[in-house]
C-alpha cells in the first residue's frame, strides 16, 4: 500500500520517532448522502475533531454529494452549524475551522445520474490537481440502503475506483444496515465485490470503534489470568445487554421494516458476542483478528425452526413511562403499521459448539424503551464449588461476575464475596469496579472518528469482513424464518420505561437463572 | 464521568513530620470507607495507579503550579504525586507534610478514588537527602517519574541522585539560559543508566513542528529534496538574557541528525542571528539561520517560523515554510515541490501549559533515541561557536 512505503523512515528519515503508524496519506472522501442525518451528527464533526488532533493529511478535502440543491457556501455553513453543535471537543478553534472549510465542496447530484458522477470526476482531479489529494479516495455511503450498490457500480463504470495495484486507493465505507437476511447480505456482498475488492470494502459497525469494545481485547489478550479461566469450565454463562432508553424516534418507517433482531443484535451484538467468545490472534492485525472472529460466529449453533420459540423472546412496547417522560405504544409511533409485529425487544439464548463453549449459554437481549441506557457484557462464573461454610451463609452467596461495560460508564467491575466486619461469618457481595472514566479521565475519542481515520490509513482490524457479516447473518435468519413461520399477530408486551415483557424473565427462569439488571 | 471532585485532606501535627510511616498509615486512612463516606460494604474503593510522580518545586510558587498540574495530570494518569516543596529556614509550622486523596464523584454513584497527593515541604537540610525521602513513599511496582518544573539545577548532586532513582526525569530545556547547562544536560544523559530516560517538555513541543515537517516529505514526489536541502531559516521569539534559543536549536539539529548533516562553522552574527554551517552527506553545503525576534510575550522561547528550501541541479526546487502567528493557536504550512502545486495545511496547536505537554511525556518508557541523538548534535555544533555569551 502506497501510505506504507511512503511513511517508512527509509523513504523518510524524518519520520523517524514520529508516530508514523497513525497518519494518512494525503485524499479526498466523497461523502454520499451528505445532506442527512449521519453527515451532520457524527461525520463532520468527527473529521473536524480529528482535524483538531492534527490526523488529518495535508490537502485533505470532502466532497459532499446528495440530492437536494445547495452551493458551496450553503453546504458549508451546515458544516460548520453541526460541527459547533456536534463536535467533541470545544471550543471551537475558529481558525482551524475555517481552514478545514476551505476543503469542503458539495456536489448537487443523483446516485443514478452518470452525468452527476462525471461531475464528481471533475471535482476529484481539481482536488488531486489544487489540493494534492493524489487520487486517493474514500467513498462513504451515508445513503439509503439500496442506493450501496447503484452508488459502488457507478463508480466503477465512470473509472472513479482505482484498482489494487494502483497506486492510488480507493476505499468504500458501508453505513449499516448490510443487507436485510442471509441471502441480501450476500448478494450485496456479491454487487459490491463486482466493482471493489474485498480490502477496498470497509463495512461500518461503529460499536467496534468504541474505546471499551476495544479494551475488551486488551483485557482477554494482555492480561495471562483471564485465559485460563475463559471457558465452560469455569463460565456458567455469559449475558449481553443493549438496552435503549429511547423509542424509535422518528425512523418508524424503516423501524418497522427491521426490528430489534437486524437493528440490534445481527451486527452489534454478535460482534460483541464474537470479541468475547473468539480464541487469541496470532497477531493483532486485521485478517488474524476476523479469522477468529468469524470461527466463533460459524460456531454459533444452528437454529432449526421448531426451535425458534424455545430460544428467543419477542416483546413490543406499550405506553409507558421512562426517565419520567410518558411514551405512546409501538403501535402508535408515526409511520408504523398498527397491527405490526415488529420487536422493540428481543432476548435470545445462543450456544457456540466448540471446545471452549460447549453448553454454555449466551443469552443476549435488546430493546427500546427500556429503563435506561446501557451497553454490557457479564461473565457469570460457576458458583464456588464447596464453601466450606455454615448453610446459612452458604445460601446467600452469589457467583463470581465480571462485568465489562460498554456504555455510558465504560469500565469492568467484578463482584466477589467478601466477610461483613463484625464478630459473626457473614458473607456479602462486593463490587470491585475499575471504571475507565474515573481511572483515566480522557475523554476517548468518538467511535467514528476512530473508524474514519482507520479507514485512511488502510487498517481494517475494526471493520467486519465479508465473511463476518455472513456468518452474522445465518442464525438472525434462521431465527427470521422461525418467526414467519409462526404468523403470530400480536407480541408480548412491556410497558416503556421496563426491562421487557414478563416473558423474558420466564425464559430465563426455565434456565434456573436471572437477567441482571444492570 | 463528569461531576466535581471530592477531597479529604488531613493536616500533619509538626511533632509528626517525616515520620514516614505516619504518612503511610495516614493514607490508609484516607482510603477508609468512613472517610470518603461510602458504604462500607458494597463499595470496595480500588485505587487505579499507573505511576508514581515526584515532584520537586524550587519556590512555593513553582509548587503552587505543580500543584495544580499534578491535578489535571492525575486524572489522565491515575498516580501517586509526592511533591517536595523548598522553603527556607527550619520553621517547623512551615515543615508539616500534609497529604490528600482526591476523588471524582459522578453524585450518585459511589466516588472512585484516583490520585493521592503528599506535599512535603523541604529545607535545605533535608533537600540534601531527597532520594532517601523517595523510596519509602512510592507506590512499589509502579514507575516512578521525577519532574522538576522552573529552571531545573541540572548539575546539583540532588537532582542528579533523584534522576539516578526515578525511572523517567521530565526538565524543560526551554529555561536553560547558558550552553553550559545544555551540555550539563546531555554530561546527565550519559552519566544516567540506560533505563532511565530524560523526557524534555521542550522537545514535546517540538512535535507539531516536527510532524508538519515529516509530512511533506512523506509525499513521494517530495522526497527527491530531503537529499538537496540547502537552507533552513528558524525564528524563535527572544527570551533577553538567553545566550542562544535551544528550541530553534534542538529543531536544527533533530533536522542534521536525521539527515545526516555535520556542523563544520557556526558563529553569531547579529545579536539577535546565528549562522550555522553543515555539510549534507555529499558534502553539499547547508546555510542554517536562526533569529529571534523580540516582544513575543508567551512565545517567548518557541518556534515562530520554519523555512526551508532545496535546489536541484535540474532546475526543480522545493521550498516548505511553517510559521505561527502570535494570537493564533494554528501552525500553517504552505509547501511546493517541483511541479506540483502547492499544499496547504493547517494543524491546531495552541500554547499549552506544562501539564498538557506532561500528558504523553509521561507515557514514555524508553529513551527517545531521537532527542538523545539531537541533543549530541546541538552540543557537537555548540563547540563551534565562540563568544556565545548571553546579552
Ligand atoms: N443517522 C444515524 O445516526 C445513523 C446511524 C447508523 C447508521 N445509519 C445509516 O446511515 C445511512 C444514512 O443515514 P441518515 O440518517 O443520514 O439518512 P438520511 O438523513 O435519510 O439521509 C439520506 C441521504 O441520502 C440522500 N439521498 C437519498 N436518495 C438519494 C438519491 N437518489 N440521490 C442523491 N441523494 C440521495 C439524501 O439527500 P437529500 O436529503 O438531499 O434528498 C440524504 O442526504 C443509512 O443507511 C442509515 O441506516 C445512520
Amino acid at each position: 500500500m502506497e501510505q506504507q512505503t511512503s511513511h517508512s523512515t527509509i523513504d523518510n528519515p524524518l519520520r523517524e520517532g514520529l508516530s508514523l503508524e497513525r497518519l494518512p496519506s494525503p485524499c479526498a472522501m466523497v461523502i454520499f448522502g451528505a445532506s442527512g442525518d449521519l453527515t451532520r451528527r457524527k461525520l463532520m464533526p468527527a473529521l473536524y475533531d480529528l482535524a483538531l488532533e492534527g490526523l488529518l493529511p495535508p490537502g485533505f478535502s470532502v466532497i459532499g454529494f446528495a440530492r437536494s440543491a445547495k452551493t458551496n457556501d450553503e453546504f458549508r455553513s451546515e458544516v460548520r452549524e453541526s460541527i459547533r453543535q456536534f463536535a467533541r471537543r470545544t471550543p471551537i478553534d475558529e481558525g482551524l475551522l475555517r481552514n478545514f472549510e476551505e476543503g469542503i465542496s458539495y456536489i448537487s447530484g443523483d446516485f443514478s445520474s452518470l452525468d452527476d458522477y462525471n461531475r464528481l470526476s471533475e471535482e476529484l482531479d481539481r482536488l488531486d490537481r489544487e489540493r494534492n489529494t493524489r487520487g486517493n479516495r474514500v467513498y462513504y455511503l451515508a445513503t439509503p440502503p439500496v442506493a450501496y450498490a447503484e452508488i459502488a457500480g457507478n463508480l466503477s463504470h465512470q473509472n472513479l475506483v482505482h484498482s489494487l495495484n494502483d497506486e492510488r486507493w480507493t476505499r468504500l465505507i458501508v453505513e449499516k444496515p448490510f443487507g436485510h437476511d442471509f441471502n441480501s447480505a450476500k448478494e450485496l456482498n456479491e454487487t459490491l465485490l463486482q466493482y471493489l475488492a474485498e480490502e477496498q470494502i470497509y463495512r461500518i459497525d461503529h460499536y467496534l470503534g468504541k474505546e471499551t469494545v476495544q479494551n475488551m481485547l486488551a483485557f482477554r489478550f494482555a492480561n495471562g489470568i483471564f485465559e485460563p479461566i475463559w471457558n465452560r469450565t469455569f463460565i456458567d454463562h455469559v449475558q449481553i445487554t443493549v438496552a435503549e432508553s429511547i423509542g424509535i424516534e422518528n425512523r418508524g418507517g424503516y423501524y418497522d421494516q427491521a426490528g430489534a433482531l437486524r437493528d440490534m443484535v445481527q451486527n452489534h451484538m454478535l460482534q460483541l458476542m464474537s470479541l468475547v467468545s473468539m480464541e487469541p490472534p496470532p497477531a493483532f492485525d486485521a485478517d488474524s483478528v476476523q479469522d477468529e472472529k468469524v470461527k466463533a460466529l460459524r460456531s454459533i449453533r444452528p437454529i432449526k425452526p421448531d426451535e425458534v420459540d424455545h430460544v428467543t423472546v419477542r416483546g413490543q412496547y406499550a405506553e409507558g413511562w421512562v426517565m419520567g417522560n410518558p411514551y405512546p405504544s409501538y403501535r402508535d409511533e408515526s409511520r408504523v403499521d398498527p397491527q405490526s409485529v415488529t420487536e422493540t425487544f428481543v432476548a435470545l439464548k445462543l450456544f457456540i459448539d466448540n471446545w471452549r463453549w460447549a453448553g454454555v449459554p449466551f443469552y443476549l437481549r435488546t430493546g427500546k424503551h427500556l429503563p435506561r441506557r446501557v451497553s454490557e457484557i457479564a461473565i457469570q462464573f460457576h458458583k464456588a464449588p464447596h464453601p466450606p461454610f455454615e448453610t446459612s451463609v452458604t445460601e446467600s452467596l452469589e457467583p463470581n461476575v465480571l462485568a465489562i461495560r460498554i456504555q455510558p460508564d465504560e469500565g469492568i467491575t467484578l463482584k466477589t464475596n467478601a466477610k461483613v466486619p463484625g464478630p459473626s461469618m457473614r458473607l456479602r457481595s462486593v463490587n470491585m469496579g475499575f471504571l475507565y472514566g474515573t481511572s483515566f479521565l480522557v475523554e476517548s475519542p468518538d467511535a467514528y472518528e476512530r473508524l474514519l481515520l482507520d479507514c485512511m490509513l488502510g487498517d481494517s482490524t475494526l471493520f467486519p469482513r465479508r465473511d463476518g457479516i455472513e456468518a452474522s447473518w445465518e442464525p438472525i435468519t434462521q431465527i427470521l424464518e422461525g418467526w414467519e413461520r409462526s404468523g403470530i399477530s400480536t407480541l408480548p408486551m412491556y410497558p416503556a420505561g421496563t426491562w421487557g415483557p414478563d416473558e423474558a424473565d420466564d425464559f430465563m427462569a426455565r434456565d434456573g437463572r436471572l437477567w441482571r439488571q444492570p | 464521568m463528569n461531576g466535581a471532585s471530592d477531597r479529604y485532606s488531613n493536616q500533619f501535627d509538626p511533632d509528626t513530620a517525616l515520620d514516614l510511616e505516619a504518612i503511610e498509615r495516614e493514607i490508609a486512612q484516607l482510603w477508609h470507607p468512613d472517610a470518603r463516606g461510602a458504604d462500607p460494604i458494597t463499595s470496595l474503593a480500588t485505587r487505579a495507579s499507573v505511576l508514581n510522580l515526584i515532584i520537586v518545586a524550587n519556590d512555593d510558587e513553582d509548587a503552587a503550579h505543580a500543584q495544580r498540574a499534578s491535578e489535571h495530570l492525575s486524572q489522565i494518569h491515575p498516580c501517586r504525586v509526592i511533591l517536595f516543596n523548598r522553603v527556607s529556614g527550619s520553621d517547623k509550622s512551615r515543615l508539616s507534610p500534609a497529604i490528600y486523596a482526591t476523588c471524582e464523584a459522578d453524585g450518585d454513584g459511589p466516588a472512585a478514588p484516583c490520585i493521592e497527593r503528599i506535599r512535603i515541604p523541604v529545607n535545605r537540610q533535608m533537600y540534601r537527602q531527597l532520594a532517601s525521602l523517595v523510596q519509602p513513599l512510592i507506590i512499589p511496582e509502579l514507575p516512578a517519574y521525577l519532574w522538576w518544573p522552573g529552571r531545573p539545577a541540572i548539575a546539583d548532586p540532588s537532582f542528579v541522585a533523584l534522576a539516578r532513582a526515578s525511572n523517567l526525569t521530565v526538565i524543560d530545556s526551554l529555561l536553560l539560559g547558558s550552553t553550559q547547562e545544555l551540555q550539563s544536560l546531555s554530561d546527565l544523559q550519559a552519566q544516567l543508566p540506560a533505563r532511565t530516560v530524560i523526557a524534555d517538555l521542550n522537545w514535546q513541543r517540538l512535535q507539531p513542528w516536527r510532524e508538519l515537517t515529516a509530512q511533506f516529505f512523506d509525499i513521494r514526489s517530495a522526497q527527491w529534496a530531503l537529499t538537496c536541502i540547502r537552507e533552513v531559516e528558524i525564528d524563535a521569539g527572544r527570551i533577553d538574557g538567553h545566550a542562544l534559543p535551544i528550541q530553534a536549536m534542538m529543531f536544527a539539529s533533530w533536522l542534521a541528525h536525521c539527515l545526516n548533516w555535520t556542523p563544520f562553522s557556526a558563529r553569531r552574527t547579529r545579536k539577535d542571528r546565528w549562522y550555522i554551517g553543515m555539510r549534507d552527506h555529499s558534502g553539499e553545503h547547508v546555510r542554517i539561520i536562526i533569529r529571534t525576534r523580540p516582544d513575543h510575550g508567551a512565545w517567548a522561547g518557541h518556534l515562530l517560523a520554519m523555512s526551508m528550501s532545496a535546489h536541484q541541479e535540474e532546475g526543480d526546487s522545493s521550498t516548505l515554510s511553517l510559521s505561527r502567528s502570535r494570537e493564533s493557536s494554528l501552525i500553517r504550512m504552505h509547501a511546493r515541490s517541483g511541479a506540483d502545486s502547492a499544499t496547504h495545511h493547517a494543524v491546531h496547536h495552541p500554547l499549552l501549559p506544562d501539564e498538557a505537554l506532561l500528558v504523553p511525556v509521561l507515557e514514555a518508557t524508553t529513551r527517545d533515541h531521537v532527542f538523545d541523538a539531537s541533543l549530541e548534535k546541538a552540543i557537537e555544533t555548540l563547540d563551534f561557536f565562540q563568544n556565545l555569551e548571553a546579552t
